[in-house]
């Protein structure tokens, strides 16, 4: 046995290896395993001539690709700076697109706002005069643009058209000193002239110095001009000074007119309510109000002061008790009727108890009258012209006509000057004036 | 190791030889795809069972480089191994009789024990793996003529390894 395997060795080994290489075949066959040891063995003495190779060929391949293959480079260096620069261009075309687009969607929002009717355009150039303030637009007649059209902004006016073209227009500016508008203040309401000065400002004319005009008040348009709708802003008060008669105002207008770019064409004009502007409003009051002693001695409500609507409620359902009230201050025709009938009872008349076709009082008879009438601390007082004696009686009414105009000066002495409105004094009658000190402002 | 020439080689340049193409064999088909269908482990195999002129000694090198080979793979270890021990086993056998100093016979060589590698690996997936798989003749017979033309190369720088080690 042993001499037939040294006999044939070579092959013994080979069939003995093949065996063993065919039961290992087998045996991961039939039961599905594997000789991991082999595998974990063989990959641990693989894997770090595999990373060594993999690091080798990383550094000369980038070694090759930064520093030996450069054939191109400078082509493609230069080709990708033209790329930039055209991106960037690209880029900075799309940044104005999208920035025209914002401007564009307010000019649509504020076109939708107003009442007027508008058309949309584009500020293409200025007008070639140096002094003046002009602007070309890119809509002219074929766009239905007329001369006179207003341009605003959503910011405030911008000017007017002053010429059309068929396909461009020229705008007059409202800072052009040839330019005007038609406004009024929010705040007093009071109307002027705006004129241009051919700088950012704009200057108001004709506002008189009777109006409070305070920095920071807005400006709108008024109509008056024909040309803007009103309701429209202008600008703001940023400075005012008294003239010997108008103030001079001066205004920095909303609309940036240096850099217009997008604008609106008002083709059909319809005017907007000037904004509400909350002011305080001072008390006023019908009546005289009564003396707080009186007030007390009668009702707790102040009648018919109108001060109150609550406590006037209350006065009217007072009224409904039968309670006495307080004697009220005389109304211009109470004390008119009080004068009349003084003069009647003077001349020894009873007024009620004459027959039809007897004589009536002579009442333009001398009667001297201070400005009681117009309730501002005179006296009354009545004097015979010789033709009727003064009586007691005329004595008595004298007394009471004073006792009654007195009284009437002095509720109407501390009454609000506004509340009281003197009719024309009769013929023969004097009216003296009021003390200045007593006068309403 | 000593060669009919007179030259040795060194256990570690044979090791380093056999993990080399067992390291490349795995590499470089991540960046050439073509080298997949080079098998560089057996012409290592051959090299080294000819230069032994060892038949038990060649036989034992395709063993060990074929099972490590398998252990590579993610099939059944024993598929290359059994390969390979056929291989070593026919260079070394033959490298008893003939003269295989020469590149051009150990390019015959190569080419011819290509083929019987192919053959019996079809036999062996077919036949004791059930694995179906056919065999293309012509990228075959093209396969194992790059083979002879790598063994030339391979052998010369295994060659003045030899003669240096």
């Amino acid at each position: 046995m042993l001499e037939f395997f040294a006999r044939y060795r070579n092959v013994s080994v080979l069939v003995a290896v093949l065996f063993l290489q065919f039961v290992l075949l087998g045996y991961q066959v039939k039961r599905n395993d594997d000789v991991r040891v082999l595998r974990v063995w063989t990959v641990a003495a693989i894997a770090p001539i595999e990373i060594a190779l993999n690091a080798v060929s990383s550094f000369v391949a980038a070694a090759w690709q930064d520093y030996v293959w450069l054939v191109g480079a400078r082509e493609q260096n230069r080709e990708l700076r033209d790329q930039v620069s055209w991106l960037k261009l690209e880029n900075q075309e799309f940044r104005r697109a999208l920035t025209r687009l914002g401007r564009e969607s307010v000019l649509a929002d504020f076109q939708k706002e107003i009442l007027s009717e508008s058309i949309l355009a584009e500020a293409i150039g200025r007008g070639s005069n140096p002094n003046s303030k002009e602007i070309f637009l890119d809509k002219g007649s074929r766009h239905g643009v007329k001369s006179g059209m207003p341009v605003i902004t959503p910011d405030g006016i911008a000017g007017n058209v002053q010429a059309v073209y068929g396909g461009a227009s020229l705008v007059r500016l409202i800072s052009d000193v040839d330019a005007g508008v038609g406004i009024v203040l929010e705040g007093s309401r009071a109307r002027g002239v705006m004129r241009g000065t051919g700088a950012a400002e704009c200057r108001i004319h004709y506002i008189g110095d009777e109006n409070a005009v305070e920095v920071g008040e807005k400006v709108f348009t008024s109509g008056d001009d024909r040309i803007y709708p009103k309701g429209l802003a202008v600008g703001e008060v940023i400075g005012v000074e008294e003239g010997s008669e108008f103030q001079q105002i001066h205004v920095r207008p909303f609309a940036a007119l240096d850099r217009l770019d997008e604008v609106l064409i008002v083709t059909a004009g319809i005017h907007e309510e000037l904004p509400e502007v909350a002011r305080p409003q001072p008390p006023e009051y019908l009546m005289p109000v009564a003396p707080p002693a009186e007030v007390e001695a009668g009702s707790s409500g102040p009648g018919v002061s109108g001060l109150d609507p609550s406590r006037e409620e209350g006065a009217v359902a007072r009224e409904e008790e039968p309670r006495p009230r307080p004697p009220l201050p005389l109304t211009d025709a109470d004390r008119l009727k009080e004068r009349y009938r003084a003069i009647g009872v003077a001349q020894g008349h009873r007024y009620g108890e004459g027959e039809p076709g007897s004589p009536a009082p002579n009442f333009n008879i001398g009667f001297i009258s201070s400005a009681g009438f117009r309730g501002q601390g005179a006296s009354t007082r009545i004097e015979g012209n010789g033709l009727a004696p003064p009586t007691d009686s005329a004595a008595d009414s004298e007394t009471a006509t004073e006792g009654s105009a007195e009284g009437t000066v002095a509720a109407g002495s501390s009454a609000p000057a506004q509340a009281v409105r003197s009719p024309a004094s009769p013929s023969g009658e004097e009216v003296q004036p009021a003390p200045p000190a007593a006068a309403p402002r | 190791m000593v060669a009919r020439d007179g030259g040795s080689l060194g256990p570690l340049v044979s090791i380093g030889a056999v993990i080399s193409a067992l390291a490349l064999q795995v590499y470089l088909p991540q960046y050439f795809s073509f080298v997949g269908n080079l098998d560089l482990p057996l012409l290592v195999v051959v090299y080294l069972a000819l230069v032994r002129r060892n038949v038990i000694g060649g036989l034992l090198i395709g063993a060990v480089i074929g099972l490590a080979q398998d252990s590579l793979t993610d099939g059944p270890v024993g598929v290359f191994g059994i390969l390979k021990t056929v291989i070593g086993y026919l260079a070394g056998t033959i490298s008893l009789f003939i003269e295989v100093d020469y590149p051009g016979a150990r390019s015959v060589l190569v080419a011819l024990f290509f083929l019987i590698h192919q053959v019996l690996f079809w036999i062996v997936e077919t036949v004791l793996l059930g694995n179906e798989i056919s065999i293309q003749l012509v990228l075959t017979l093209i396969l194992a003529a790059a083979h002879a033309g790598l063994a030339l190369v391979v052998f010369r720088l295994l060659d003045r390894l030899k003669k240096t080690s």
